[in-house]
């Protein structure tokens, strides 16, 4: 072994340069062929169109960590439900029955909710809002849609049992004032709900870079995260938002907030978001 | 770095994009190489990343970032890439011929322990590797292109140096010890 790390690891990564095979070149191109862009469904929904929360944020690295940790909760809640079963009970209260998608129009928060500062914008349903997968309309083909294929089974498991999903979105006056988006998604079932999660966060972590999270812990239904883009780590192209996610029973529910300058508007919008989260929370409770 | 190509492709110019790929595609493919060690995963994380660039080009909101934005993806995809060899057991990816280039100021001996070393590094560990000594990014710069604290790239840059020379020490050890019993 001769020279140090530094040197060998310089003259050794200078070791020539590759040329990519036509073939890759080729199939990519194939792919792009038939890949749709961001741009109409993505970059101008997110800058103009304030549908998609979920996916909205989903794009910030905060929510890779946080659908992991996400899924781990949920795998957690699973293995209570497998192994802990307490004897029945004369005296115990029914099993709560599954939401339904009446139930999500009025989780959902409406009109007279709208956090101060900010106004009702519109209203959006289906399951483009499941988080990355955005491009899966109803009905879509996957291989038409530009997924890779490797992704193609966690596609379409991720989709299994869905059965409605609602997003109403909130936005300031300015664009530089924050915005907020409730969303709940019902799925067939609670299984269903937590494969979902787990699903998305597999997604998001192969899929987006991470960053530095900072969940915070709120009691949100049977399992809930709080995800947070601090300032401080807020890139120029990035500002900082805040990320409930939460499932409860068979419904996926989540709040963000995003665009909130620093300082006091910040704090003004985690409070905001907070409130928001715990209200959509009560109501699913309130069944 | 292209902009005028990047600017009409983020327009939805598949033509400008294909020009784009052809010009980018070569650098993509040397990074991924050296990340991954295999010219086959290499060439999928490469297609893949093109992919992924055009998908997203619309969300890039400054041209001048492209080639940091860029390589994020392309590293993603190279750990991706990494995760799915390690999910197949049956893959069984031997040092590559290909690997090797003759022309090279490094001794064959240099560059064996090098090259085990590097692969036991995790796909992030090798990333930041690459990213500095290939690509002579700064920590800064690794920092952004990863999406990391610049504390987070200093640390996984030192657990990578000194896991690789640890690696190289042992195998040193070890062939002293061959030597002497031979």
């Amino acid at each position: 072994m001769s020279g140090n790390v530094d040197e060998l690891l310089r003259a050794w990564t200078d070791e020539g340069d590759e040329i990519l095979p036509a073939y890759y070149l080729d199939a990519a191109l194939r792919q792009v062929a038939d890949t749709p862009q961001r741009s109409a469904r993505w970059a101008a929904m997110r800058r103009y169109l304030p549908m998609s929360g979920l996916t909205r944020t989903v794009e910030r690295p905060i929510a890779r960590y946080g659908l992991l940790a996400a899924a781990a909760v949920a795998a957690v809640a699973v293995g209570i439900g497998i192994f802990y079963r307490p004897a029945p009970n004369v005296g115990d209260p029914p099993a709560p029955r599954a939401f339904t998608q009446t139930d999500v129009d009025r989780i959902v928060l409406g009109e007279a909710d709208a956090p101060a500062g900010s106004a009702y914008a519109r209203t959006d349903v289906g399951r483009s809002l499941l988080g990355p997968l955005w491009y899966l309309e109803s009905g879509a083909d996957l291989e038409d849609r530009g997924v890779v294929e490797s992704r193609q089974p966690r596609a379409l498991h991720a989709l299994a049992g869905y059965v409605h999903a609602r997003s109403n979105t909130f936005d300031g006056a300015s664009r530089r004032d924050p915005r907020f988006v409730s969303t709940a998604v019902v799925f067939d079932d609670a299984e269903s709900a937590a494969q979902a999660m787990t699903l998305h966060a597999e997604e998001y972590r192969t899929t987006w870079v991470i960053a530095n999270p900072t969940p915070i812990n709120l009691s949100l239904g049977d399992e809930g995260l709080l995800f947070s883009v601090p300032a401080a780590d807020a890139e120029p192209d990035m500002e900082p938002a805040f990320f409930y996610l939460w499932r409860v029973n068979n419904l996926l529910l989540s709040v963000v907030a995003v665009e909130a300058d620093d300082g006091e508007e910040l704090e003004a919008m985690e409070a905001a978001v907070r409130t928001m989260a715990l209200e959509m929370d009560r109501r699913a409770q309130r069944r | 770095m292209e902009p005028y190509l990047v600017g009409r492709a983020q327009h939805g110019d598949r033509d400008a994009f294909a020009d784009l790929a052809a010009a980018i595609g070569d650098r993509l493919f040397s990074i991924a190489h050296r990340i991954l060690r295999d010219r086959e995963l290499a060439g999928d994380a490469t297609q893949q990343a093109l992919v992924k660039i055009w998908q997203e080009l619309p969300t890039l909101r400054r041209v001048d970032r492209f080639d940091a934005w860029s390589h994020r993806l392309l590293v993603n995809a190279c750990r991706d890439e990494l995760r799915r060899q390690r999910r197949t057991p049956s893959a069984l990816h031997l040092l590559p011929a290909d690997a090797v280039v003759a022309d090279s100021s490094l001794s064959m001996a240099d560059r064996d322990q090098i090259e085990r070393g590097f692969r036991r590094l995790s796909a992030d560990q090798r990333a930041v590797v690459i990213l500095q000594y290939y690509l002579d990014y700064s920590l800064a710069e690794i920092a952004d292109v990863l999406h990391l604290p610049i504390g987070t790239v200093r640390s996984r840059l030192h657990y990578a140096k000194r896991s690789l020379r640890a690696a190289l020490d042992a195998d040193r050890r070890l062939g002293l010890k061959e030597t002497q019993l031979g």
